[in-house]
């Protein structure tokens, strides 16, 4: 590889700064799965199992939905590091954010600096494709999101980055092509959408490349038994519990919702009595539907809506006021695919393949557009600005005879414009607008009902809004051991496919919470939502009169009540 | 009517300025058969003045601009209120997508400047349905029914023609098939449904 240069050095310092500056409380709250990823880290760290007592699983059971278990892996180290902290189980996405950044540089100057020679703009503006890519991934609004999150889809994007990074370059050296299937691997570890993105994008690959791989068909075969041998263990233990599999498919799936049942049954009503069934059957059939389905959410996350106007509405994945990148970037987006179509290269196909198989998992969800389940869009779109960039800057100093740096100042101060903006909606508008949809004010929770409880018998947590155990096991650095032996597990899913905890403890999380129905004692302290807890006297049908005492209020940021602690006195 | 005749006639003469061949008179005319828009144009006679004030098909979040400039809102789902569309097809077949795809390519790369007139034609649209996106209506998005039709021949043709020639690999022959197949299918599925469920009533 090439020395960096000092440009490249500061946009790596800038990468780092912004994926762990303020850490612990950007975003605000802790979301449900990354308390999650934390406590089973924590839980595997302290006794070598997962939170159901299940040694170095594989797959971990959760919520029931099953997460793979890179993630929870790679947060050990930082836990014993930072303990059970926000920072700790953010760390490990915010530093494969900063490894991602950096393989966009050597990727970018593989595909167009390296043996290639794609000299599409001349050598003097190509030495700066590299670090203009860099610098737009550093500063990208959808790459941060997912670098200051632990939600999987940032470590695993780190992993299919170096992994096309590394099969490339294996074109001119083998070895590489092991280091490839080591990364590979990797991300068929971190994230279920990798499961069927890697295949196909490594049958892509080989189809683009597929006489050059002949000639080192020896070193592809080793590399492929590699990969093969590293997820052995996993495709055993989804054989051994298909549960593994189909159980988070269950909580997301477009097989599992009955959107598409709904449209052919009215599909057959509308054809009348006395239509042929057969032929019915024939126009109206869930194979037909189904893949205009897919076809029609893999079409969404092309859209100018989703990637440049509202981003994606399902929280938490939303960024207020915003797309997932910059509306700057749209022009530059279009002339990056023009030259790419126009100087049509095999190396130039790989990232395009990485842009057009991104959404491919994502298309068979009921969700979509997604932010997360098409995150490995972002290394293609970002390199294809960066070219938009280049050839702005060209093209227009030389139409004009102006200087090149004037040109780049203006496309400089345009981003940096954007940029601002981001940092406002990323930094206010998130917590003052959308603090929910991070679960914000669980910490506060779980302190305030730690400083109450010891004067009550029992704590009634309603399980609205988030599995509220999760909270209360993170918070309180729980004791995994004694925690399995007091928990009870309601196996059985809900309509969406999630598991719930009953209860473990003293703490009992009861779903639909509903205040005329629930058991009222004056020895418990009742947790739950602004709306959940009446304030005042309250009659039972039974004609007794309580007083609720509100012991305590924890409110967001823009000063509404998140949750209510109260207790009841009998009158 | 007569706007849809008027955008028949566009499209054939901007498809006869690009290519040669008669039989390209033909495909044209075919697809235009196979396309929704052209059908609610006819049967459907909306008020193009309708306006698509309400979010209709894309996100409750979505602005208007965005959406009907939206792959989904083309192929998959347009408007349906006021007979301005049929419900779950768009302005063209889900099938018209790869040729619309490799008619865009085959402009881009064409050294041909009547090509990229096309793909001019297109962005023109792109802007002026952006900028009657607000006042709604179906004409809003009228602007890019020529050079997508237009587009999408161009596609076709290209299609018809690595399916005849002996180069062309087993592959790619049969990914034309499929494509060709899914068009006719979603063809009579169209007009299963217009003379069957009775959109337009």
């Amino acid at each position: 590889m090439r020395k960096p240069s000092i440009l490249f050095l500061l946009v790596i310092a800038l990468a780092v700064f912004l994926r762990v500056y303020q850490l612990n409380n950007f975003p605000p709250g802790l979301y449900s799965d990354e308390a999650a990823y934390g406590y089973n880290a924590y839980s595997l760290m302290k006794t070598g199992h997962d939170e159901y007592g299940k040694p170095w699983p594989l797959t971990l059971k959760s919520f029931g939905d099953y997460k793979p278990p890179m993630t929870t892996w790679l947060t050990i180290p930082s836990i014993a590091l930072f303990d059970l902290t926000e920072f700790a189980v953010r760390l490990p996405s915010a530093l494969a954010g900063v490894i991602s950044v950096i393989g966009i540089y050597y990727l970018t100057m593989e595909i167009f600096i390296g043996s290639n020679k794609l000299l599409i703009f001349g050598k003097k503006y190509n030495e700066y494709l590299p670090v203009i890519a860099t610098l737009l991934l550093a500063i990208s609004p959808w790459h941060l999101l997912f670098s200051r999150s632990s939600m999987l889809v940032g470590i695993e994007l780190m992993f299919i980055t170096w992994g096309l990074l590394f099969f490339l370059k294996a074109l001119r050296k083998q070895l590489h092509l092991y280091l490839s299937s080591v990364c590979f691997a990797g991300a068929i570890y971190t994230y279920y959408g990798s499961r069927i993105i890697i295949p196909l994008l490594i049958a892509g690959l080989f189809l683009i490349f597929r006489k050059e791989l002949w000639k080192i068909k020896k070193t592809v075969s080793l590399s492929a038994l590699l990969g093969l041998i590293l997820v052995m263990p996993l495709i055993f233990a989804i054989l051994n519990d298909p549960e593994t599999l189909t159980g988070r498919a269950k909580t997301v799936s477009i097989f599992y919702d009955s959107g598409i049942e709904s449209k052919l049954w009215e599909a057959h009503t509308l054809n009348g009595p006395d239509f042929p069934p057969v032929v019915g059957r024939f126009f109206h059939n869930k194979p037909y539907f189904y893949l205009k389905d897919i076809l029609r959410r893999y079409s969404q996350h092309f859209s100018a809506d989703f990637l440049f106007v509202t981003g994606d509405p399902h929280p938490p994945f939303d960024i207020p006021n915003m797309g997932n990148i910059y509306l700057i970037d749209a022009p530059f987006i279009l002339l990056g695919l023009f030259l790419v179509i126009k100087y049509n290269q095999k190396k130039t196909l790989s990232f395009l393949l990485l842009l057009l198989s991104a959404p491919i998992a994502s298309s068979f969800t009921f969700v979509t557009p997604a932010t997360n389940r098409a995150f490995l869009m972002v290394i293609a779109i970002t390199i294809l600005s960066a070219l938009g960039i280049i050839y702005s800057i060209k093209t227009l100093a030389n139409s004009f005879k102006i200087n090149w740096t004037l040109v780049a100042l203006f496309i400089f101060v345009l981003y940096t414009v954007s940029f601002s903006q981001y940092l406002y909606n990323y930094f206010i508008a998130t917590p003052l607008e959308i603090p929910e949809k991070w679960h914000y004010g669980r910490k506060e929770l779980v302190e305030k009902i730690s400083l109450k409880e010891g004067s009550f018998k029992k704590v009634v947590v309603s399980d609205k809004g988030g599995p509220p155990y999760i909270w209360l096991l993170f918070y309180k650095r729980y004791d995994p051991e004694i925690y399995r032996l007091t928990a009870s597990v309601n196996n059985i899913p809900d309509k969406f496919g999630f598991i719930h905890i009953d209860s473990f403890d003293k703490y009992t999380f009861t779903r639909n919470f509903n205040w005329s129905t629930i058991q009222k004692n004056t020895d418990t302290l009742y947790v739950g939502f602004e709306e959940e807890i009446p304030d005042g006297l309250y009659r039972e049908i039974s004609g007794s009169i309580y007083r609720v005492i509100i012991d305590n209020k924890i409110k967001y940021p823009n000063g509404k009540t998140a949750f209510k602690i109260a207790h009841l006195e009998k009158i | 009517m007569i706007l849809a005749i008027l955008l028949t006639i566009l499209s054939f003469l901007l498809v006869s300025a690009l290519q040669k061949p008669k039989y390209i008179y033909l495909l044209q005319f075919l697809l235009l058969l196979a396309t929704p828009w052209l059908i609610i144009l006819i049967l459907g006679r909306p008020s193009l003045n309708t306006p698509i004030s309400d979010k209709i098909t894309c996100n409750q979040t979505s602005s208007n601009i965005s959406c009907l400039t939206s792959f989904e809102f083309i192929f998959f789902q347009a408007d349906t209120r006021n007979h301005s569309g049929i419900k779950d097809f768009g302005l063209f077949l889900p099938s018209f997508i790869s040729a619309f795809l490799i008619g865009l390519w085959i402009t881009i790369t064409s050294k041909n400047k009547r090509y990229h007139f096309v793909v001019l034609l297109l962005i023109i649209g792109l802007g002026l349905t952006a900028l009657m996106s607000k006042d709604g209506g179906l004409l809003s998005v009228l602007w890019l029914v020529v050079p997508i039709s237009v587009l999408a021949t161009l596609g076709f043709h290209k299609m018809l023609s690595l399916l005849l020639s002996k180069r062309t690999g087993l592959p790619i022959k049969s990914f034309v098939l499929m494509n060709f197949g899914l068009l006719v299918y979603e063809t009579a599925r169209l007009y299963q449904i217009i003379i069957f469920h009775k959109p337009f009533s």
